[in-house]
């Protein structure tokens, strides 16, 4: 296991020098913006509501907003900014050193939460036809993730198998904010069964919003400092405690699985829990061969929001903790409200090597894409 | 470096535009607000304070207070002031 701390002296190599995949950007898809490429008659839904004032992540009859339960004060923070188009993306990916960004959602973080299965898969179809026409290019340096819709997974498999060849699509992206059954139910096979075949990785993403199931009944925390710090994280170890239980990357072996916008600090937990929870009850989780780490060390975490310790060896420590050299990918989360800039992980004292496998070497083999943003093997 | 300067109150204060969290643009963000706090002084009521004198960056929302440079959330942390003059029209800053 190498040592990810600086051992020799060596001249830190500049971000303007090292190639940046940043593996969780957010495009605004406002009603307006996808109503064109939305069937009927849902398409008159997104009219009815195209006018509407938006919030963040918040318009009724499209997302859920959480911050009307509690008092409104002026802030000086610039929490809502929202990327409306591939030039402006582009362009402030630039600012921030980012070469290759992978795009994900606004709104449609939140789609778990639609009731409606068929408006929710309209939603689907309208934001993945939408999101490869206006915004999807590798020449550009923007790659998207096939947008997977948990109330519908057959058709969500379709809708991988149709983008599949796609140069411009390099993911699938599992929202998990709200669900009812984690990833991992049986019900979502064949969304993994037709990733694993088109050898496109799946992203988990999950987002704050209130809904009355694990880990997002969280009215009672009264704040969004409360909500904020008990949604992503814990979502992400739910569905992937799920995941593992069902024995997903045992039945789809060679699916490349990655989770996002959890941080990293947590990694380590998770597999140490599994890992003695498996000493007792490995007959109910009989698909495993092997202790349950060792599936997680397959996966790939993002690192937003990372972890900001006063000493940022402690972050060379952590990732030491889960072995994650070769499977911590850099991740920004632009232009939400906390986002990294990446100048803060490149700060810590990994050695050049590592920092560069962070920052983009990693999220190369994830996605199986070359510097050039350009999918290997699909023309 | 890029300084902003903030009048309040009729008195000039100069910060430094970049935040020690993640170098955002400290001083690019909205003009000073006010802000919350709880003391036990007032029974752990909140309040609003500081009027026109809490800048936050618009990055991440990291409050300073304007006149000392403080920054609320880690009040170890105090920006660099800079001392400001008006020279008539000019505006002058002491480096």
């Amino acid at each position: 296991m190498a040592k990810a701390a600086t051992a020799k002296r060596e001249r830190k190599e500049k971000l303007e020098d090292i190639l940046v995949v940043d593996c969780d950007v957010h495009v605004h898809e406002s009603p307006a913006a996808i109503m064109p490429y939305c069937e009927m008659p849902w398409k008159k839904a997104l009219a009815t509501i195209k006018d509407v004032q938006e919030f963040y992540l918040d318009i009724p009859g499209f997302s859920p907003g959480t911050t009307v339960y509690e008092a409104k004060f002026p802030s000086g923070q610039e929490g809502t900014r929202k990327v409306h188009s591939a030039s402006q993306m582009r362009e402030e990916l630039d600012e921030i050193h980012v070469d290759i960004g992978v795009l994900f959602p606004d709104h449609s973080l939140k789609m778990p939460v639609i009731s409606q299965v068929d408006y929710a898969s309209a939603l689907a179809r309208a934001y993945n036809a939408w999101l490869l026409e206006e915004w999807c290019s590798p020449e550009s340096g923007l790659l998207g993730c096939i947008l997977a819709c948990p109330q519908d997974p057959v058709d969500a498999a379709r809708e991988i198998e149709k983008y599949s060849r796609e140069p411009g699509m390099v993911g699938v992206f599992l929202p998990c904010a709200g669900l009812e059954r984690l990833w991992g139910h049986r019900q979502y096979d064949p969304i993994f069964e037709v990733a694993q075949e088109a050898d496109l990785p799946v992203l988990m993403h999950s987002v704050t919003v209130i809904h009355p199931v694990f880990p997002f009944n969280t009215q009672g925390f009264e704040t969004e400092f409360g909500r904020h710090i008990c949604s992503h994280t814990f979502s992400i170890i739910a569905n992937l405690v799920h995941m593992i239980t069902t024995g997903v990357p045992v039945r789809y072996p060679d699916l490349r699985i990655a989770v996002t916008e959890a941080g990293i600090s947590w990694v380590p937990f998770l597999m140490h829990k599994m890992d003695k929870e498996y000493i007792e009850r490995r007959r109910e989780v009989p698909f495993l061969v092997d202790k349950p780490s060792t599936y997680l060390k397959q996966m790939y975490f993002a690192t937003q929001p990372v972890e900001e310790p006063e000493n940022l060896s402690d972050l060379v420590t952590m990732l030491d903790l889960y072995d994650g050299e070769d499977n911590t990918i850099f991740a920004s989360d632009w232009p939400h409200h906390d986002f990294d800039h990446p100048s803060k992980v490149h700060q810590i004292p990994f050695t050049n090597e590592v920092r560069r496998k962070i920052f983009g070497e990693n999220a190369l083999r994830l996605f199986k894409i070359d510097a050039g943003g350009n999918r290997l093997g699909v023309r | 470096m890029r300084i902003g300067v903030f009048n309040i109150g009729g008195k000039l204060y100069g910060l430094p535009n970049v935040c020690p969290h993640q170098t955002g643009p400290l001083c690019e963000g909205k003009p000073p607000l006010g802000t919350l706090v709880a003391r036990s002084e007032n029974a752990w009521k909140f309040e609003w304070v500081n009027e026109g004198e809490i800048v936050a960056c618009p990055w991440h929302g990291l409050e300073y207070h304007v006149p000392t440079g403080r920054c609320l959330a880690y009040p170890n942390i105090t920006l660099r002031s800079y001392e400001v003059l008006l020279d008539g029209d000019i505006v002058k800053v002491r480096f």
